[in-house]
């Protein structure tokens, strides 16, 4: 990628989080927390990933070796938040940008056209179009949460790292008379991190060194998801597997060569 | 004057102009581009007041404490508690979406009755009742005429049920087949063991687990996952599928399928090579012994486990110099499983001295009961509903009259569904306390709703797993949307309408008097507290060889194991429990692979395909002697050679619209059997044919 | 030839005049419906009570950041049922109000002249440092609430603060004007 194709804002925090593959056992909690908090209906028949809205989804790896030299591996992925997110520069009308502090890629409803363009640019499949108009069976409704709008027929929607959970944290610290900016570790955490069993997500401020991403995404072990093509995605993943990480890219044969 | 053609267009020029100089056009351009951004059939979300209220997860899977976050008091979302021991904070898929399963389609709106078309009516409550206390009045001092079977083991009211059905004159009281019971049977009634089995993976540095899924559906699962996350124990999974334990263990050891058993006796054997001598020397150590030394020599262990010597021998070598190891054995679903397996993991704890010890297996104290000081029979020790429709089919036991059913949903969740439905068709009259028209309440007579957790007072007395004895409430965090009347309540006043005194009027009142008695705090306990107690009960006696165990053992080494394809069953805790259905905010936590259509996957790995001649994402059959069901081929090289892993939770026939329709229910490929020696029954099936479905 | 021309503009005054009329009074009266507010309410007989046993309040007792810094907004029943479990005044509509919500336990459906709608996240405590009376109609010698027009094609409220609005104030006062500030 070229210099000029960078659109990088500088933030004063960048919100981060780091999924110890290691740690993830594939239970799904951090899945169904993400769906009640952020207002996504059920469906009874939520397996065509083309048609369902989602916005965490957890993969199955494997290491594509026989029986019984296999091993396997959960990959829970939210939208990678870029640092150059290629959804933002091709939306025809700014409904998805990234210029707030905290480097959350945001995604406004009511202004999204449903071009789909921005699916089409996104390498990490973090987004999806409503296709239908939501439904809760009747009743289930009372469930839904006051913090995201639900979104009609028609729009693209994605992960937010639960944003408003930011806002909350924000007003709470104003409430205390602390810096609205300078929030504990423990004081803004996205649904998924808060309920994980396992502690496989870890979520916080990169730029900030008392926070354990900051930390964590410099481990030897880390490794983001396509990085080779520059997106420089604010999620990083940790395993000691090597043919996780070597997963975490696909590369030319030329590339592998110079690489390894 | 006349108004003429020209005058016309003069006055639409100057309206045109006026209106630049008004906001209609703009004003009107802006309404109606936010009218389409909120059409009224899209639903709103509420504003308003936000709170946390404590209370316990009671769905038949591991009882851990949730927080549940409510806008302007009405439910909205689950997570853990981090002030609970059994949950630190953490949840599992099912206690995520228990808010949401609240408001399943297939909620009970209010009581209800068959009719003699067979379909259900309204009743009213009082009616209910009546007609209720008049079918059980002649039914009063009969031994076999009443039976119940509660899916709950942890709460109070079990000890409800036990009285109530005593005062009938009735012992029928039967839990749900599960690990924690089976485990407590082999621990009290062969091993001659004290109390109820607690397990301390918190400071054990080595865990062996020998088959169940620890990190998601065995005992404490969720302080298990804890306890893992934390990265200061060594997990090693031995079992016949690669499954949410083995993905993160340090190794996964493929045995086959029901062979754990077998590994830990092996294990033995290579630990007395190394010259192990336990002291005080347990009884019958030298039959056991000897035992171990003639059936596990190191080709024979490695016949039974499909695990090489070697890598037997290095197991053993490992478990040695762990400094706290703990060996965790059980069934791949927790729900049950032969007597043999967990003697065979207990009796390899015992060797490594690994009881009431830090880091190994825990002795606690049984519950007190209130309605019954003096002890009377203790359902968990008894019999489970397995062995009583056994008992029912051969004729041993009288079929009951009248079954009453709470918590669980036994025509779907218990193994053979052939025999159990055959029971249930048997049964004349059933009473069902359940929340959902689940494949039970669609086969019982009269449905008496039982609130929904976290609509009702409950409690949850040390779920199994739990390293410590632990009391916590079942906190209401809403009023019921449905017309449902507390089971517990409900049986107390039917009690007096029979002239029956229960001992307490309310179970309210029960569960202060359990308070009280433990010592705690009920102040604490309604803030969502818990009452923790690390008191063990030292053993003496325990027993390694008796007649029993003799014949259990025995029984093991008869048969060729792994001569046709075997079966190893899946459970995932986003699939639910035995007693719910799937719920619905589980399903897209479901991978895109494990069902397609209204078909789920079972998993075999390729040398397996190849020698039954099926392809990837082909429709088969799968038959046993027990039943069949539908299902689609999955190549996963994490399942053992030779075996189908088939995943539980699906297939069922009743419920709502996000069970329905998907995948078999595994439970009907299961033949019912009783185990020599330990009296447990539990479903197995060895032989499984797959056939390309046509 | 003149006075063809005089006739000439007549209509286009007319058709002027019309369409002035129209947009500002007649379109308006077309588009808002006065639902006004399901009980009377008022601020001035809570703030100076007319009664000396009863205690005066102050505007932060009704409108108060809640512990989460969250701001309450119009008062919940359980806040006006502190004062109002039994009527305090002879006044009927208060008698009406005690028996109509709170002896009902039914929450009153305020009309909320400025609620934004669900996709905006408004933070009152971040504008903290304002006067209220900057945003919000100054009620503290009001005697009856004000009407409350609804937009009967968008269902908002006729005095909502608009996007320009908010983004206008933030451009002046150099604060972000990000869409992730407001937009949830």
């Amino acid at each position: 990628m070229s210099e000029s194709m960078r659109i990088h804002h500088h933030f004063e925090i960048r919100w981060g989080m780091v999924i110890d593959i290691d740690k993830c056992t594939g239970c799904g909690a951090c899945v169904v927390a993400c769906q009640a908090e952020n207002n996504i209906p059920p469906n009874p028949d939520p397996f065509d990933r083309m048609r369902d809205p989602h916005w965490l989804i957890v993969y199955k790896l494997s290491n594509h070796k026989k029986f019984p030299e296999h091993d396997t591996a959960y990959l829970p992925r939210p939208c990678m938040q870029c640092g150059n997110p290629s959804c933002a520069s091709v939306c025809p009308v700014i409904a998805t940008t990234k210029d707030e502090e905290g480097g959350i890629v945001s995604q406004i409803y009511p202004r999204c056209i449903g071009c789909r363009y921005c699916m089409a640019a996104c390498p990490y499949h973090s987004r999806v179009f409503n296709w239908f108009d939501p439904v809760w069976p009747e009743g289930m409704d009372k469930t839904l949460t006051p913090f995201v709008s639900t979104r009609p027929r028609g729009v693209v929607e994605k992960c937010t790292f639960c944003h408003h959970r930011w806002q909350i944290a924000k007003e709470e610290a104003r409430k205390r008379g602390e810096n609205p900016m300078h929030l504990d570790e423990q004081a803004y955490i996205p649904a998924c991190a808060e309920v994980c069993p396992t502690g496989a997500i870890h979520f916080g401020d990169l730029h900030n060194p008392e926070h354990i991403v900051h930390k964590l995404a410099r481990s030897p072990y880390a490794f983001r998801i396509l990085e080779n093509l520059g997106t420089e995605p604010q999620v990083y993943y940790l395993s000691r597997r090597d043919w996780v990480r070597k997963q975490g890219d696909n590369h030319f044969r030329q590339e592998e060569k110079k690489n390894s | 004057m006349a108004l003429d053609r020209r005058g016309f267009l003069m006055f639409l020029a100057g309206g045109a102009a006026g209106s630049v100089l008004t906001p209609t056009a703009w004003k009107l351009t802006d309404d109606i581009s936010i009218w389409t951004q909120n059409w009224p059939w899209i639903p709103r979300i509420p504003t308003g007041a936000l709170d946390e209220k404590p209370s316990v997860l009671k769905l038949g899977s591991a009882e851990y404490g949730l927080k549940i976050k409510r806008v302007n008091k009405q439910p909205i979302t689950a997570s853990g508690n981090p002030n609970h021991p059994l949950s630190l904070g953490g949840i599992d898929a099912l206690g995520a979406a228990s808010v949401q399963l609240m408001y399943s389609p297939s909620r009970i709106q209010q009581p209800m009755i068959k009719n003699d078309q067979g379909q259900f009516k309204p009743i009213a409550w009082s009616k209910a009742l009546e007609l209720l206390a008049g079918l059980l009045k002649p039914l009063q001092g009969q031994t076999d005429a009443l039976a119940c079977v509660s899916g709950d083991s942890t709460g109070s009211s079990r000890e409800v049920f036990s009285k109530f059905l005593r005062a009938m004159g009735s012992p029928h009281v039967y839990l749900q087949p599960a690990d924690g019971l089976a485990q407590n049977r082999v621990w009290n009634d062969l091993m001659q063991g004290q109390g109820r089995l607690g397990f301390d993976l918190e400071n054990s540095d080595l865990l062996l687990v020998l088959e169940p899924d620890l990190l998601d559906t065995w005992g404490a699962t969720v302080k298990n996952q804890k306890v893992f996350g934390r990265g200061k124990t060594e997990l090693i999974y031995a079992g016949a599928l690669q499954n949410s334990t083995a993905a993160v263990a340090r190794s996964w050891l493929p045995i086959h399928p029901g062979s754990s058993g077998h590994l830990a006796l092996a294990l033995a054997y290579c630990l007395f090579k190394q010259g192990l001598e336990p002291r005080p020397v347990p009884k019958g150590f030298r039959e056991y012994r000897e035992f171990v030394r003639t059936h596990y020599t190191p080709d024979q262990a490695a016949r039974k486990t499909g695990l090489s010597a070697q890598a037997i021998q290095n197991l053993a070598q490992k478990l040695q110099q762990a400094s706290r190891p703990l060996i965790i054995s059980g069934s791949t679903t927790g729900e049950g499983a032969p007597g043999f397996p967990f003697f065979a993991g207990l009796s390899l704890n015992l060797l490594l001295k690994r009881i009431n010890t830090s880091g190994g297996i825990t002795c606690l104290p049984g519950p007190e009961t209130v309605l019954d000081p003096a002890g009377g029979p203790s359902i968990e020790n008894s019999q489970d509903f397995c062995g009583y429709i056994q008992d029912c089919a051969t004729g041993k036991i009288k079929s009951p009259e009248i079954l009453f059913v709470h918590e669980a949903n036994p025509a779907y969740a218990l193994p053979d569904t052939r025999k159990t439905t055959d029971f249930f068709d048997t049964v004349p009259f059933t009473v069902n306390f359940s929340q959902f028209m689940d494949e039970t309440a669609a086969r019982s007579d009269l449905l008496l709703p039982n609130p929904y957790f976290l609509e009702r007072l409950d409690d949850s007395f040390t779920p199994f797993g739990s390293a410590m004895n632990n009391y916590s409430l079942s906190l209401p965090v809403t009023q019921s949307g449905v017309d449902a009347k507390p089971t517990s309540d409900l049986l107390i006043a039917l009690a007096s309408t029979l002239d029956h005194d229960l001992g307490v009027r309310s179970y309210a009142e029960l569960l202060r008097k359990k308070c009280r008695r433990l010592g705690a705090d009920w102040g604490r306990l309604t803030s969502g507290e818990t009452w923790t107690s690390g008191k063990t009960l030292s053993q003496s006696g325990l027993t390694l060889w008796n007649q029993p165990i003799a014949s259990m053992c025995r029984a093991q080494m008869t048969g060729t194991p792994q001569a046709t394809p075997g079966l190893v069953l899946e459970a995932n805790r986003k699939t639910g429990s035995s007693r719910t259905g799937l719920p619905p905010f589980g399903l897209k936590a479901h991978l895109e692979e494990e069902l397609s259509g209204a078909l789920a996957a079972v998993r075999i790995n390729r040398q397996t395909a190849e020698q039954m001649n099926v392809r990837n994402g082909q429709a088969v059959t799968l038959t046993t002697q027990a039943g069949s069901i539908q299902a689609r081929i999955l190549l996963d090289e994490g399942v053992v050679t030779n075996t189908v892993a088939v995943p539980t939770g699906f297939g069922h026939t009743a419920l709502d619209m996000f069970s329905q329709n998907k995948g078999g229910n595994a439970n009907s490929l299961l033949s019912l059997s009783c185990e020599p020696g330990s009296g447990l029954c539990s479903g197995t099936a060895f032989e499984v044919q797959v056939s390309i479905a046509s | 030839m003149s006075k063809k021309k005089k006739i000439g503009l007549l209509p286009f005054a007319a058709g002027f005049a019309a369409a002035l009329v129209f947009g500002w009074n007649i379109f308006p009266q077309i588009l808002y419906s006065n639902k006004g507010q399901p009980t009377t309410f008022s601020h001035t007989g809570h703030l100076n009570h007319t009664q000396k046993d009863l205690q005066d309040l102050d505007c932060v007792d009704c409108h108060y950041y809640r512990a989460d810094g969250s701001f309450a907004g119009t008062p919940s029943l359980e806040s006006c049922a502190e004062c109002h479990n039994e009527p305090l005044t002879g006044v009927p509509s208060e008698q009406t109000f005690v028996s109509e919500y709170v002896k009902k336990d039914k929450q009153v459906p305020w009309n909320t002249y400025q609620g934004q709608p669900d996709n905006v996240y408004f933070s009152h405590i971040a504008h903290d440092t304002y006067e209220c009376t900057e945003c919000h109609q100054d009620m503290e010698n009001a005697d009856s609430l004000p009407p409350y027009y609804e937009n009967k094609l968008t269902g908002y409220s006729r005095d909502i603060m608009k996007m320009h609005e908010c983004e206008r104030c933030h451009a002046r006062e150099n604060t972000s004007n990000a869409c992730y500030l407001c937009h949830k």
